[in-house]
């Protein structure tokens, strides 16, 4: 399943399934009036049963997607309007132009967040059930509803439903497309900060190199020559400017390799991420526990990816939180997952707007395909969690 | 080597914000005979009002400076005296620097080509 939807809107789909809900939940109270009223067999009960469930499961569906289980309640959104959509057309075929709207929904509701594989399965799904239906429709296993219901009751469910259900799915077509509209432009503001990013990083190494490294060795050549001329005139003044130009040199070195650390740290790309990651957080300003488990080697863009992540974490948490300690818990098992937990502050994400760190590791994770949530409360610390596959 | 009073030496002045340019700088005139060492300003602003005073002869200035630069620097130093030898320095390849740099009439030398014999080439083509 697509791990894009913390990354996108989804309160869409939350619409979507409370209008579904609440339509489900007048048409099974329709039934049960309607077995009372004008068809007086009980299989309308059995029908206002499975259309009950229906709304069961969307209530199931909307607490699930409330707390991040996309992958579930998809399948359950289409498990049930498929069982119901069966279940109604064996018993009243007259509705079978209702049943094949029905049919269409989930593959409909989740285009945006799947990836092509399931949309296809889904896709075919939903022509399997089709057919079933239609099948179902013709054996006429129950006769009784058919029989009982007068004509105009049939007409002015099928009247009232078909261009109902069509509303329905021209809202989840208009969800979809607002849902891939906004993704696309998140993709291209992504894009955009990332090389904003980039240019700015060289930038930075530019001014490092011309402002450090580059003005010591200038001036250590322009004195060079001048000891160099110094070696016969007065031998002792020059020993002594050679002296003082090795010290210098020395932390010219020291620049140039913290300069080379910055820009892409040695053991990431020699010994992965593991070892990269002790070795940063032994320069933390906080007290930095890790636990690894399974984790090898990966794409060099996903290392630094994850590293950096890592890296901006601790720093947010020693600016920002005001942590004394964290944990940092990374997981090859499954693809890969990492976390990070301090005991800072923490915020309130839903009045902090996203500042450049937090919208650089998001970045930094969407571009390799992964995603990355952060979970914060004002006065509980801060975890972020992120996953590669 | 220690300088003796030489009424007749060439009097330089060095203008950068880098301490450690106008150190170097310091060191290489203090060991050359006929040349001397009358002022050193960390910007564009300083060196004007410090020339005024002194009156060099031959001037390093940094191209890239806080404040008003060497380039605009140069211009000022260059109306109140034309006389006055002015040698724009840096640290980056003539071919990186600025057009209107490029284009200015000043001598452009790098920062670590700058020698004793390079400083004497210069002041002799300019009286020469």
């Amino acid at each position: 399943l697509n791990r894009r939807l913390e990354a996108t809107d989804d309160r869409q789909l939350h619409l979507y399934v409370k209008v579904n809900l609440i339509t489900v939940a007048a048409s099974a109270i329709g039934l049960v009036v309607v077995r009372f009223t004008i068809v007086p067999t009980n299989w309308m009960l059995v029908n206002a049963v499975a259309v009950g469930t229906v709304v069961v499961a969307l209530a199931v569906v909307q607490v699930w997607l409330r707390r991040g289980r996309l992958d579930n309640a998809l399948t359950l959104l289409a498990a049930a309007n498929w069982t119901v959509a069966i279940v109604v057309a064996a018993i009243d075929p007259f509705v079978l132009p209702i049943v094949t709207i029905i049919l269409v929904v989930p593959v409909m509701v989740i285009i945006p967040f799947v990836r092509s594989r399931r949309l296809l399965a889904t896709g075919l799904g939903t022509v399997a059930v089709s057919v079933i239906s239609v099948v179902m429709a013709q054996l006429h296993l129950v006769d009784a509803p058919e029989r009982l219901a007068p004509e105009w009751l049939k007409r002015s469910i099928v009247l009232l439903f078909v261009p109902g259900l069509n509303g329905l799915l021209l809202l989840n077509v208009w969800r979809s497309h607002l849902s891939l509209a906004k993704q696309a432009d998140d993709i291209r503001q992504s894009r955009s900060r990332i090389v904003a990013a980039s240019d700015r990083e060289r930038r930075r190494i530019e001014r490092d190199l011309h402002d450090g490294a580059q003005q010591r060795l200038t001036s250590l050549a322009i004195r060079l020559a001048v000891a160099q001329e110094l070696t016969s005139s007065d031998p002792a003044r020059a020993a002594g400017m050679l002296s003082e130009m090795q010290d210098e040199l020395a932390e010219s070195i020291g620049e140039l390799r913290d300069l080379a650390h910055g820009i892409y740290p040695p053991l990431l790309s020699q010994r992965g991420l593991d070892e990269a990651i002790k070795a940063a957080s032994r320069r933390s300003a906080i007290a930095v526990t890790i636990h690894s488990v399974a984790v090898g080697r990966y794409e060099a863009d996903v290392e630094s990816a994850v590293y950096y992540c890592c890296l901006e974490a601790l720093a947010n948490a020693a600016k920002h939180g005001g942590s004394t300690r964290a944990d940092i818990k990374i997981d090859g098992a499954n693809g890969l997952s990492f976390s990070i937990t301090d005991d800072g502050a923490g915020f309130d994400p839903s009045r902090v707007v996203a500042g450049a760190g937090l919208l650089n590791m998001t970045d930094r994770i969407g571009a390799v395909g992964g995603i990355l949530t952060i979970d914060a409360k004002p006065g509980s610390g801060t975890t972020i969690r992120g996953h590669c596959a | 080597m220690t300088p003796t009073v030489e009424p007749d030496a060439v009097t330089v002045m060095v203008v950068d914000d880098w301490s450690s340019f106008r150190r170097a700088v310091a060191a290489l005139v203090e060991t050359m005979v006929g040349f001397r060492l009358v002022g050193e300003a960390a910007s564009g602003e300083e060196a004007i009002e410090m020339a005024t005073a002194i009156t060099p002869e031959l001037v390093l200035m940094d191209v890239n400076m806080p404040g008003m630069g060497g380039v605009a620097a140069a211009d000022v130093l260059r109306a109140t005296d034309a006389k006055m030898c002015i040698v724009l320095v840096s640290t980056y390849d003539a071919a990186d620097l600025p057009v209107d740099v490029q284009k200015a009439d000043y001598r452009y030398v790098n920062k670590e080509r700058l020698t004793a014999s390079t400083l004497r080439s210069l002041a002799a083509e300019h009286n020469g």
